[in-house]
């Protein structure tokens, strides 16, 4: 299958691409007072309304004490070094996600497993990498001491080029039963 | 027949076509998964056909009637599981279905397309099912079928050899006319001169009569008034003069003879009359060639445009497509009506008209693609206003400005088409109601008038369409079932004309829409009843049943209250309908009703895609929309004023406006919008920050501050939006006002449901997503008590501690003989009723009344209370003619009225009990209300005054031995709920607020608390609270109020509290408590 890949600080991700619609790097996130921290807010793309998921607040990547929520630093390691400094907002990337009807209308089966979701959703990431085809035969369960991640957000990973790339299982990103 | 029932018929063929184009498949899916097709399905295929039953009904289409009649037996019966759909049985469904289709796109016709065969065989299947054996039933259908195919095949035999010899005739005709036969065109040259020159026709209608000499005429004179209008009638056979007597004509067959400009079909449709009995005339070349000869100027061609225009109608005849007549009968009014003299320009015209609709032409387009449509407008505007932006930053006189200019109007002009074309107003749906209440009101012999109002109310395409079923089951239902026989009504003392309105109007940024009839009402325990008997509801669950769950009853699947089964409602799919339906369109149904007067069903539409007019304002920042429905007016209130225009009041902030005090909500603080402030603060802490900063302008007061400063200030501004809802007022503080927009409202992701200060999102002019507030969300949020400052308000303005009833009763307002007013709550009258002087009879020195079929005791409330002495009700009652009013109240199995001399008012209104000022046994106490005293009767007192009681029920509550407090800030409703509590013996201890309670309870120990929950200081909740920390923890406490609501109701039991029942419900205030005491 072909994974598009992106970075949020060490980590390397992947989600299956017939569940992305488009990527942007749009920022005109309208946050929503009162909603979830990993929220980042709401996005217009060409009229509807997007919900954006902010990645590294979702799979608790956030420090504790880190109080200013979605602004990280570029270079992707943890930033608290220059957390005195006036913080530059870092480009960051969304990727939108197809809906629902959208991924039954390509792949029924994929609908079913993976489209938790029914409102349009995105996710706000760090960095973009590029399309990657992987065998489905080299995915491999996620090992238990999985670092930085918890293993439920995890579908598999794979190694690629000395790196480990862990394949996202966005189900249970968008689910709404949270805090799994 | 009139433009009216064109469009509504046209309403009707659209309707059912669709209806079809679902059954079909359905039909397929059942004959594929035969008896483990999911009822839904079939439900869906019954309701179709239900639908296409109902209407086609009230236009009188028998014959679809009859057919979708049969098919919806034979549905129902599967729908029941009575009969196992085989093959046979969707084999006669869809060979139904198809002659229905038949039938339905040729309306006019519809009644002469023979569907007995259909029938026969669907009805051979029913008849065969009382085996229930489907297989059985099938060699019985097939004899069926084939008798009816015999029969069919007679008929038609019969129909095609009338047909051949209409035909003979017709050729007859068309060939030369016959010199003995009527008309003889010779005889009216001028009419067939006429009749060429505008292109008119010349038919021969062979005019049946029947009955006697005067009805004979009386139709003639009706067939004249159609034909009036659009042809001449030139003259009859027998020729009619003054003496002609009617019973002469030859087998009872009138001819006549007209010219007109429709055609042939359309003067069958004109004059229902079959094409058999119609004769076109054909005008001989003779005639044609004396025209020529008579007007030499006239060139050939005229002569070919008018052959031509025969040519065409006979071509079109062939083809007798419903649409095509249906839009030629109107091109030909049309045409008809602007013709003027031109003889060859009229032909050529009508024949153009003929060939190229005058009617706007529509095309149907999927709602998905005007989405897209929508959402790329949205998109122009917003690269639009972009390019505006750096057009104009850059050059004054830049040579594109003017196409930006261009460029600029035609997109708004391009969003607001495409906005537009998704918006319909409700009257699409409306519109169509009056006729429908007339027809069926007729039919049932009752008197309806229905008042639509909120026509104008605009709503998404797409939830329009899916309005008409549901609004169409709820208007038949109410006809058929709310509104009374006229002589019941009269009996009941209501208007004959049952009145039933449809409104729509917004609402909280949802479209409701409300039917309100004053009919017979539903009655909570027999819909019960019912349900039990059709194996709904256990009998446990009817027990615990509360009436507006009882109510909703109605909406499940098989519940019909019908009596019988008829063309107008019943089987019980009318109310399913509705309620699918609207939950289908994310809608919800409220229903109230109140027994004998009547019924409010509310259906609660969401918006989606609707557009609203909406302030753009800023908080901290963030750009929120808020509607602009609710939104009084907007404050500015300039800093240096702030102290004197905004006060504090009990540590809340208030506006003073005009005499009133509004209660501000910064709505920053209800977001919780300030990060910096610390997580564990509570609410009242968060809105003191905004006294903060009030008490720190005071307190700069006092400092000279020099004129620098102060202008610096002056610039600081706040807005304040007054904002109603549900008659309560509350002002919202934002930083700025920025814009009014209309916007078009989207759904709020689901993320964000838990939410409630937002109902949903919109895009903003610059592309960006904002969100709308709920402003009950919000006042919910913020905790605003509104009895709080009322309270506080009145105590200022007044400075005397009476007890104001600040909550908003519903009264009734009599007068007795004397004259003395008195108030009754609404709540607790049942019903008041005219009475005469025959009514009344004398009986062991009491009176009575005889009413319907009970008999009533009555009495004077002055004279039992002691407040009119020279008034005996045999003075009262002298007067024969002198019509007086009898209140009976609800007080459960009590058969006694009080007499009063008339109505004087009913009014909402906050009533300021004063229990010093008159004072008497069965008297709560007097008010002024509009410059009279009113006083306050305590009704059940003054029945018990005159030993009138009811059949004692209050015995089964028994609290003997037991205390209780009733801690309530309004007299009345505390004094009525003390009352209740003193007649089950409870020795009852009175608070007239939190704090007194709270030091009561701490002394004492109490069995049962009955609290307010809307009280000034301390609230029904936070007692419940602090009653915890007492001696008195472990105490069932039982809140009151005075709107109930199932979310207020969680509340209370998330509180800890029993029970929560409406203010003065002393059935369920005594059943609650008796359920505790069985504990």
């Amino acid at each position: 299958m072909l994974v598009c890949t992106f970075s949020l600080g060490e980590l390397y991700l992947g989600i299956d691409i017939v569940l992305v619609r488009e990527i942007n790097q749009s920022l005109g996130y309208t946050s929503v007072p009162g909603a979830p921290n990993h929220i980042q807010g709401m996005l217009n793309i060409r009229g509807s309304v997007i919900t954006m998921f902010n990645l590294k607040q979702r799979l608790d990547m956030v420090k504790p004490g880190d109080e200013t929520q979605q602004q990280f630093d570029g270079s992707g390691e943890e930033d608290e070094s220059s957390s005195s400094a006036p913080k530059k907002r870092k480009q960051q990337f969304n990727i939108i996600l197809r809906t629902k009807n959208e991924v039954t209308r390509i792949d029924k089966a994929i609908a079913q497993e993976d489209c938790s979701w029914d409102d349009p959703v995105g996710l706000v990431v760090d960095r973009l990498g590029d399309v990657q085809k992987i065998d489905d035969h080299t995915i491999q369960v996620a090992p238990a001491n999985l670092q930085g991640i918890s293993s439920d957000f995890v579908r598999g990973v794979v190694e690629m080029d000395n790196k480990l790339l862990l394949i996202l299982n966005v189900g249970s990103i968008f689910s709404e039963n949270e805090e799994a | 027949m009139s433009e009216e029932d064109d469009a509504l018929i046209a309403m009707f063929v659209q309707e059912s076509t669709e209806h079809l184009d679902t059954i079909e498949p359905d039909l397929l899916i059942l004959e594929e998964q035969g008896k483990d097709t999911d009822p839904a399905v079939v439900n869906r295929m019954f309701r179709g056909v239900h639908t296409i039953k109902g209407t086609s009904g009230f236009f009188g289409l028998s014959n679809i009637s009859n057919l979708s009649h049969t098919m919806e037996n034979l549905l129902g019966k599967i729908r029941e599981n009575v009969m196992v759909p085989t093959a046979e049985v969707t084999d006669s469904l869809l060979a139904g279905m198809d002659k229905l289709t038949q039938m339905i796109e040729d309306v006019p016709n519809s009644e002469s397309i023979d569907a007995s065969q259909e029938k026969a065989v669907i009805q051979a299947l029913l008849d065969g099912s009382g085996g229930g054996d489907g297989a059985a039933a099938k060699p019985k259908a097939e004899e069926a079928a084939q008798e009816a195919d015999q029969g069919a095949t007679e008929a038609e035999a019969q129909t095609q050899q009338a047909e051949e010899e209409a035909e003979e005739t017709t050729q007859l005709a068309k060939v030369e006319p016959d010199p003995q036969q009527f008309p003889i065109l010779d005889n009216y040259p001028e009419e067939v001169q006429d009749a060429i020159k505008t292109g008119k026709y010349l038919y021969v209608i062979d005019f049946k009569l029947k009955g006697n000499n005067s009805t004979r005429q009386d139709s003639f004179k009706q067939f004249e008034q159609l034909i009036g209008p659009v042809g001449t009638l030139i003259a009859t056979n027998p020729i009619i003069n003054d003496e002609l007597n009617f019973l002469s004509c030859k087998d009872d067959i009138l001819q006549i003879f007209v010219s007109t400009v429709l055609d042939l079909d359309l003067v069958c449709s004109l004059t229902e009359l079959t094409e058999k009995s119609i004769t076109q005339v054909q005008i001989p070349k003779s005639a044609i060639k004396k025209k020529e000869a008579e007007e030499p100027t006239t060139d050939s061609g005229g002569l070919v445009a008018v052959g031509e225009v025969y040519d065409e109608v006979e071509d079109e005849d062939d083809e007798p497509t419903p649409t095509k007549r249906k839009l030629r009968l109107l091109n030909e009014k049309l045409s008809n009506q602007s013709s003027s003299g031109n003889g060859d320009g009229i032909a050529v015209a009508s024949k153009s008209a003929a060939k190229q609709p005058v009617v706007e032409e529509t095309l149907r387009v999927s709602v998905s693609l005007l989405d897209e449509l929508i959402n790329m407008a949205g998109e122009l505007v917003l690269i639009r206003n972009q390019l505006s932006r750096t057009v104009s930053t850059t050059t004054s006189n830049d040579p594109q400005a003017p196409l930006i200019q261009s460029l600029d109007s035609i997109t708004s002009r391009i969003q607001a088409k495409v906005m537009h074309a998704r918006m319909q107003q409700i009257n699409v749906v409306f519109s169509k109601f009056p006729r429908v209440v007339r027809d069926l009101a007729n039919k049932m012999d009752k008197k309806i008038t229905l008042e639509l109002r909120g026509g104008e109310v605009e709503l998404d395409k797409s939830v329009i369409q899916h309005l008409s079923d549901p609004l169409t089951h709820m208007i038949r239902n109410v006809v058929d079932h709310g509104i009374e026989l006229p002589d019941i009504r009269k009996a009941a003392g209501k208007p004959v004309n049952g009145q039933v309105q449809l409104a729509a109007y917004h609402e909280n940024g949802m479209v409701n829409i409300a039917m309100i009839d004053d009919g017979a009402g539903i009655d909570a325990e027999k819909i019960k009843r019912k349900a039990i008997d059709k194996g709904l509801i256990t009998n446990k669950q009817a027990e615990n049943m509360g009436e507006e769950d009882a109510l909703a009853l109605i909406f499940a699947p098989g519940f019909s209250m019908a009596k019988k089964v008829s063309d107008v409602s019943g089987r019980g799919v009318g109310m399913d309908v509705v309620r699918t339906n609207i939950e289908k369109l994310r809608g919800s149904v409220q229903i109230t009703s109140k027994v004998g007067a009547g019924t409010n069903i509310t259906l609660k539409l969401p918006l989606t895609l609707a557009i609203i007019p909406a302030m753009i304002i800023s908080v901290r920042n963030h750009r929120f929309a808020i509607p602009e429905i609710g939104l009084v007016k907007i404050v500015r209130v300039v800093d240096s004023e702030l102290e004197d225009q905004i006060q504090m009041v009990y540590n809340a902030p208030v506006l003073r406006m005009q005499d009133m005090l509004l209660p501000l909500v910064d709505l920053a603080d209800v977001l919780e919008m300030h990060v910096t402030w610390p997580e564990d603060s509570d609410k009242t802490e968060r809105r003191a920050r905004w006294l903060h900063r009030q008490v720190n302008k005071n307190s700069k007061k006092g400092n000279p501050v020099d004129g620098k400063e102060r202008r610096a200030k002056r610039n600081k501004v706040i807005y304040i939006m007054v904002i109603n809802i549900g008659g309560n007022k509350f002002g919202m503080v934002v930083d700025n006002v920025l814009d009014s927009e209309e916007i078009v409202v989207k759904p709020l992701p689901s993320y964000f449901k838990e939410n409630t200060c937002f109902s949903a999102t919109t895009i903003l002019g610059d592309g960006s997503v904002a969100l709308i507030i709920d402003y009950a969300g919000i006042m919910e949020k913020a905790n605003i008590n509104f009895g709080n400052i009322e309270q506080s308000e009145l105590a200022k303005r007044q400075g005397e501690m009476r007890s104001p009833l600040h909550e908003k009763q519903n009264i009734i307002i009599l007068e007795t003989g004397s004259g003395l007013r008195m108030g009754i709550l609404t709540r607790m009258v049942r019903r008041v009723e005219k009475i005469r002087h025959k009514d009344i009879d004398l009986i062991n020195d009491n009176h009575y009344v005889r009413y319907t079929d009970k008999t009533y005791r009555i009495i004077l409330p002055g004279q039992v209370l002691g407040l009119e002495y020279d008034n005996s009700l045999e003075e009262v009652i002298e007067d024969e003619n002198k019509e007086l009013c009898m209140v009976i109240s609800n007080i459960p199995g009590l058969q006694a009225g009080l007499v009063f001399a008339k109505i004087v008012d009913t009014m909402d209104t906050y009533i300021d009990l004063d229990q010093q000022a008159i004072q008497a046994q069965g008297l709560y106490g007097s008010a002024r209300l509009d410059e009279h005293v009113v006083l306050f009767p305590n009704i059940t007192e003054l029945f018990n005054m005159v030993e009138i009681s009811a059949p004692p029920p209050e015995s089964i509550w028994d609290g003997a031995g037991l205390k209780a407090i009733v801690v309530d800030d309004t007299l009345f409703s505390r004094l009525m709920t003390t009352s209740y509590l003193t007649q089950a013996d409870f020795d009852v201890t009175q608070a007239k607020d939190g704090e007194t309670a709270l030091e009561l309870l701490k002394e004492e120990e109490f069995d049962i608390m009955v609290t307010d929950l809307n009280m000034p200081g301390m609230s029904g909740f936070d007692l419940v609270k602090e009653t915890r920390e007492t001696n008195n923890s472990e105490i069932p406490i039982i809140a009151t109020t005075l709107f109930s609501s199932k979310a207020l109701e969680f509340r209370c039991g998330q509180a800890g509290m029993v029970g929560c029942v409406p203010i003065m419900d002393k059935v369920r205030l005594m059943n609650i408590v008796e359920s505790l005491k069985r504990q």
